[in-house]
């Protein structure tokens, strides 16, 4: 799933362009990822081997231990992605935190090429999983007399309103997800995964992974913290990790999933009305050539009557209509809309439109039959 | 924060290839094809077999819809698994099939260009003859499912005016005559409202002609492996071909000198890793050439690209004419070969002098009219041109106030989508 993957694919697809363009190209742009991370390349004809890559995240983080400066330890892991190829710029371009000079002559040729353009579009996780990195490191490794006396979880505001906390357990680290969304079909959605997302991690196989639980009150931890964080519609999640997921290589893993924990539910809940909807297209398409059919059926006799053709097709038709609205009230609007992509013979007079007006008129009396 | 701070999303869908990125830059992030590959090994059970559970089935049938790839990723899975089947949701510029459609846009957004759709308003593209249910379909799939805070569908003709606007003047007035990979079509727009009974469509594109280098490279026997001799074809078309201004003097400058203008192909045999070279002669300049001469490539198709734009000029309302014909913008990626614009530009001209010169022999010479002054301009962002004019109209400070919000969507429904306002506020 590239979506949470560690390397950013619109930075790798314009370095590699530019790495493979024969002749020198111009570029100047600027994107934007997860809503909140900012990059800008840029790379002129009259130098075509370098191209500077700037970046900014908004990563703010208030209580105990401080981190808003890079530190050295960063620029070190930075530099030796690709030892010769990354250059740190400073000051940083207008607006921007970091600015890297990239030597595009110096990156070794054929398969090596396309693996370290991959390790430099991954910048972004490192510098926001280093800040974090660090946290938990000290946060593991304080002794317990200090631990009593700051008991206050951690702000971390990786998304702009959509801040979550950590906390020190003795025993474990505790990470909040206070959950908030707009639309009131994605808190069911969201609902029933986090249902299903505990369910599945209390299971035994599951030992090994984050306790993860849910609940609609703040947990014990957040009390304190100013109230408008703590307002929620559709609950708190939180994961317990103990030391042994913070360990060497694992740490890098569960760091990028707890900061990208908001996208991913997210993620989950676009994906899963994308496949409602498509089941919702599909009956509604099997329910429609079902009334073709009945349609089509009924005007074929009509056709050989002359006169009252006209009468007896009007009345027909609200009646069928009028099932169909019994049946599925909410696909009637579904339903006047595919009428128009399917042209159907000898109906062209009859506007769907007007059809609704037909139906309220003859169900206010009870059928009556006409002669 | 605020999504009118941040760009919106520009997406262009062609039938070919999709243009996508972020407002405010000059090119697209990605060019991807428009392909779906969908694992539909799941769809084939029968409904009624029973095993497993329910919900077992349930499951499988969610993974399964989440297995599907788009663009260049789409074709190298279908090449090496046969489980994948391969989609094409466009169709001649219309939408036909909106489940593929519906995937490709989430993996658009989510695995390429990696944003969240609450956070940017949206800017897509459609061509002129979409009915308004097509665009209505549009509207809701994006505001339901993805939940994006505003959206503007722009026709693309209108957008591909707007891209030449960084040369010189503003016109809103001209002919587009849009090239791409699945349809040729000539839009003539006045003051950016299309003139929808004058679009004429000619049914040779970029896949005709790549078709047509193919055929004639088997033809001559060249050496080049069957399962890759389209995309051969392709990437032929797109390196050495260049429009000539007369056959029968590129037949002779070719046969003088053919070690200046027969080019060589290198290339690596997929299954054996061989490499070999193929030679590259008159299909350098037959390719092109067959938007000039249709006669060469099929039988039933002869009015040639400068009779069709000169018909649809004829056709447009008489006051628009001559501002017509002064503004005959160049898009699509068919229209990157070289002197395209110019040889357009001198056959057109070729027509309209001798109907003028017809109309004044008709009066005797007393009445002469003005000459009509014929304009073809080309630029370098060509080939997207439709998505770099939907680049600087969403960089403007109105652009969001003339989009469809999800307040309005919620509040009227689904048929707000159907019109867009015209922008005016370019100038």
């Amino acid at each position: 799933m590239a979506y949470l993957g560690r390397s950013s694919p619109t930075l790798k697809e314009t370095i590699l362009k530019i790495y493979r363009a024969e002749k020198p190209i111009e570029m100047d742009q600027h994107f934007y990822e997860f809503g909140s991370i900012q990059y800008h390349i840029k790379c002129s004809i009259s130098d075509p081997n370098i191209v500077y890559v700037s970046t900014l995240t908004l990563l703010e983080t208030q209580g105990t231990v401080m981190l808003k400066e890079m530190s050295s330890h960063t620029y070190e892991v930075i530099k030796n992605i690709a030892v010769g190829v990354i250059d740190i710029v400073d000051p940083p371009r207008v607006g921007f935190q970091l600015t890297l000079k990239l030597h595009l002559d110096n990156i070794p040729r054929g398969k090596e090429a396309i693996i370290t353009i991959t390790r430099i579009s991954e910048i972004q996780a490192i510098i926001l999983s280093s800040q974090l990195k660090e946290m938990l490191k000290s946060l593991n490794f304080q002794d317990d007399s200090q631990a009593m006396n700051s008991n206050r979880p951690i702000r971390i505001v990786y998304h702009p309103s959509e801040p979550f906390y950590v906390s020190r357990q003795p025993e474990k680290i505790t990470a909040v997800f206070p959950m908030n969304f707009k639309d009131n079909s994605d808190v069911v959605i969201a609902m029933s995964f986090f249902q299903e997302l505990v369910e599945v991690g209390s299971q035994k196989e599951m030992g090994k992974a984050p306790q993860c639980s849910w609940s609609p009150v703040p947990p014990f931890q957040l009390r304190g913290e100013p109230v408008h964080d703590l307002i929620t519609n559709a609950g708190f999640v939180s994961f317990d990790i103990t030391s042994r997921h913070v360990e060497g290589k694992r740490l890098d893993k569960t760091v990028w999933n707890l900061l990208n924990f908001y996208a991913y539910v997210k993620y989950h809940i676009k994906c899963s009305r994308g496949y409602i909807q498509r089941r919702m297209r599909k009956r509604m398409e099997s329910l429609v050539k079902q009334l073709n059919n009945t349609r089509l059926e009924e005007e074929a006799p009509e056709k050989e009557n002359g006169g009252c053709k006209y009468v007896k097709e009007l009345v027909k038709v609200p009646k069928g209509k009028f099932m169909m609205q019994q049946r599925c009230k909410d696909m009637t609007r579904r339903v006047r809309i595919s009428k128009f992509r399917i042209r159907i013979n000898g109906c062209a007079r009859f506007r769907w439109i007007s059809i609704p007006k037909f139906s309220s008129k003859f169900s206010n009396k009870s059928y009556t039959k006409l002669d | 924060m605020d999504p009118t701070s941040r760009p919106a999303v520009v997406i262009d869908n062609g039938t070919g290839y999709t243009k996508m990125g972020f407002a405010g830059n000059v090119e697209p992030c990605f060019i991807l094809p428009t392909v779906v590959a969908a694992n539909e090994s799941f769809l084939s059970q029968p409904k009624s077999s029973l095993k497993g559970s329910w919900a077992a089935q349930h499951n499988a049938g969610v993974a399964a819809d989440m297995d599907f790839f788009i663009g260049d990723e789409a074709l190298a899975k279908s090449r090496s698994s046969s489980t994948y089947n391969l989609r094409y949701p466009i169709d001649h510029g219309q939408v036909e099939d909106w489940d593929a459609m519906e995937r490709y846009w989430q993996q658009c957004v989510f695995n390429y260009l990696r944003c969240d759709p609450e956070d940017h308003y949206f800017l897509l593209t459609e061509s002129p003859l979409t009915p308004p249910e097509s665009r209505e379909y549009t509207g809701e799939i994006l505001f339901e499912t993805f939940n994006v805070p505003g959206l503007y569908i722009a026709v693309n003709s209108v957008l591909a005016l707007a891209a030449g606007y960084t040369t010189s003047k503003c016109e809103m007035t001209g002919v587009v005559v849009d090239v791409g990979d699945g349809a040729t079509r000539v839009v003539p727009v006045a003051e950016g409202y299309v003139i929808g009974s004058c679009i004429r469509t000619v049914p040779i594109a970029g896949k005709d002609v790549s078709l047509f280098i193919q055929q004639l490279m088997r033809e001559r026997g060249e050496n080049i492996p069957p399962e890759d001799s389209f995309d051969v074809a392709r990437k032929v078309k797109e390196m050495y071909c260049y429009t000539c201004s007369d056959i029968v003097k590129e037949f002779n400058k070719h046969d003088k000198e053919p070690g200046k203008y027969i080019k060589q192909w290198k290339g690596v045999k997929p299954k054996t890793g061989a490499p070999y070279t193929c030679d590259v002669g008159y299909e350098r300049f037959l390719g092109p050439e067959v938007f000039f001469n249709p006669e060469i490539y099929s039988n039933d198709y002869t009015t040639s690209l400068p009779a069709v734009i000169d018909k649809c000029i004829q056709s447009a309302p008489i006051d628009t004419r001559r501002a017509l014909y002064k503004n005959i913008v160049l898009s699509g990626g068919s229209t990157m070969f070289k002197d395209f614009g110019r040889r357009l530009q001198r056959d057109l001209k070729k027509i309209v002098d001798a109907r003028v010169l017809a109309n004044n022999a008709r009066t005797g010479g007393e009445i002469t009219s003005q000459p009509v002054e014929v304009n073809v301009v080309s630029h370098p962002v060509q080939k997207f041109a439709v998505w770099f004019g939907g680049s600087v109209l969403s960089s403007t400070p109105e652009f969001f106030a003339s989009c469809r919000t999800k307040e309005e969507y919620e509040e009227c429904g689904a048929s707000i989508c159907r019109t867009n306002p015209v922008f005016k506020g370019m100038y």
